[in-house]
């Protein structure tokens, strides 16, 4: 099931420990137009609380977080287009799979319900 | 939080709400800051800037304070002519950028910036005490549109009657209709591109906007794009680049001060021409965005801060206005992005212009 955290990433449960990670719609929204990902190597350890990646939008950067682990896997296609992230941000817009260190991580994130009611209408 | 006439049509159009100096804008609209930046440069931009202040002072003395109050030299000027320049403290900082319309020998149009409504105008009346002249503000009882870019001239040529768009230079000025309502037109702009602003009457704007808004060659624009527009041309931001603590010197922006001009103008005497710091432009190589606030060093050593940044979409590399020490301006300089010290080339400004109107006198 994918659960998100309260600083706007989204995380899937892909098995085996592993997560695809990526930022949600409203995160995608407020940093809007994307232009340049500082991607992850794979192989890159993280430890909780550790920036992910930098995002860097025509206005704005911002970092995406992970929980502790190893990168295993990143969204090529991000390097030549951005803008996938704004496009399709739980989709086709994810930015890295990483192995977690604790596979029960993810139980200390929010549902979708509960990360919405965090975000201040507006 | 105040609202222009445009809040609805705003809000109907995906645009993204920001608080700019007490005024509820749009970043952008719903297809974003690019794809708006883009049009203004290919096409059209609308832009909503009645945020922005304007002031109109008359009287037989209107000339004496709008000399002596402002920078530049409005003796150089004629009528249905403009010239940009500075209101200063008496300690020389800049408390607004502005522009000066020329409409008569006793009457000068101010554009003043959102951020200079209220401390514009009471500087204003205190040099103003004892002077036989009118300061009307007429901020809130008219609207200014911005249209920019290579095709705003044939969009509003189609659009205006009662005046020859062709007669009007650039940083030139004048009065037309457009469906029967009066407009006060500017071939002035913040892009980079030619163009024009439009005063109307509060009450026309919505009709006026609508009207601009839905010509094939028109993409309504956010604040977003008028940013990195007006970066990528070289032009400060007053909030940003320049204030109340900043001299015109050290900006770069001499060029608009006269300090031989007859009788003078408030605050000469603090100026100091030989700054010791230097406003210039610089760039940086590969995925990295100079934002304000981030450290210039040079050798490790830090030497200046960024006041502007952002991504150009034009040059599709990130470009920002930084002060650094004069001694240092022809130095190597790096900027701190998260501890990193990213080479930066000092660019020559603006990178993007496009003006091709006629310069004014």
């Amino acid at each position: 099931m994918r659960k998100f955290a309260k600083t706007h990433e989204w995380y899937d449960d892909l098995g085996g420990g592993k997560v695809r990670i990526g930022i949600s719609k409203h995160a995608a929204h407020e940093l809007s137009d994307v232009v340049f990902i500082e991607l992850p190597d794979v192989g890159k350890k993280l430890a909780e609380k550790q920036s992910l990646c930098v995002l860097e939008s025509v206005k704005a950067v911002a970092d995406a977080y992970s929980p502790a682990g190893t990168v295993v896997e990143v969204n090529t296609a991000l390097k030549d287009k951005a803008g996938l992230v704004n496009e399709d941000p739980e989709g086709k817009g994810w930015i890295a799979v990483v192995q977690l260190d604790n596979p029960n991580a993810l139980s200390e994130y929010l549902s979708e319900e509960d990360y919405l009611k965090t975000i201040v209408a507006h | 939080m105040q609202n222009t006439f445009c809040l609805a049509w705003d809000q109907a159009h995906g645009a993204k709400l920001v608080d700019f100096h007490g005024w509820n804008m749009p970043v952008s609209y719903a297809k974003g800051i690019l794809f708006e930046h883009e049009a203004t440069r290919t096409s059209a931009g609308l832009f909503n800037i009645s945020h922005m202040g304007r002031v109109r002072i008359s009287g037989p003395q209107a000339y004496k304070l709008s000399q002596y109050a402002f920078t530049n030299d409005l003796s150089k000027v004629s009528i249905g002519n403009a010239l940009y320049g500075f209101l200063l403290n008496k300690t020389g900082g800049i408390i607004d950028d502005v522009i000066i319309y020329k409409e008569a020998n006793d009457k000068f149009l101010w554009i003043i910036n959102a951020g200079g409504r209220e401390t514009d105008v009471e500087h204003l009346k205190f040099l103003a005490s004892g002077k036989d002249l009118t300061i009307d503000v007429l901020s809130d009882k008219t609207a200014l549109l911005a249209l920019q870019g290579p095709k705003a001239d044939a969009v509003l040529k189609r659009l205006v009657t009662d005046v020859d768009l062709d007669k009007i230079p650039y940083f030139g000025f004048g009065r037309g209709l457009i469906q029967g309502k009066s407009v006060f037109i500017m071939a002035t702009g913040y892009t980079g591109e030619d163009g024009y602003e439009v005063m109307v009457n509060v009450e026309d704007a919505p009709l006026i906007w609508d009207l601009l808004a839905t010509q094939p060659e028109v993409t309504a624009c956010g604040l977003g794009a008028r940013d990195s527009l007006r970066l990528e041309a070289g032009l400060p931001l007053h909030g940003n680049d320049i204030d109340d603590k900043t001299q015109p010197y050290e900006a770069g922006l001499g060029w608009a001060v006269k300090m031989d001009k007859e009788g003078g103008f408030f605050g000469k005497e603090a100026l100091n021409t030989q700054p010791a710091r230097k406003l210039i432009g610089i760039t940086l190589e590969g995925q990295n965005i100079p934002r304000s606030h981030y450290k210039v060093t040079s050798d490790g050593q830090e030497v200046g801060e960024v006041t502007s940044g952002v991504f150009s979409p034009t040059l599709k590399l990130g470009i920002a206005l930084a002060y650094v020490k004069t001694e240092y301006k022809d130095k190597p300089l790096a900027v701190d992005i998260r501890g990193k010290a990213v080479p930066a080339k000092v660019g020559k400004l603006p990178w993007v212009r496009h003006v091709t109107k006629t310069k004014a006198k």
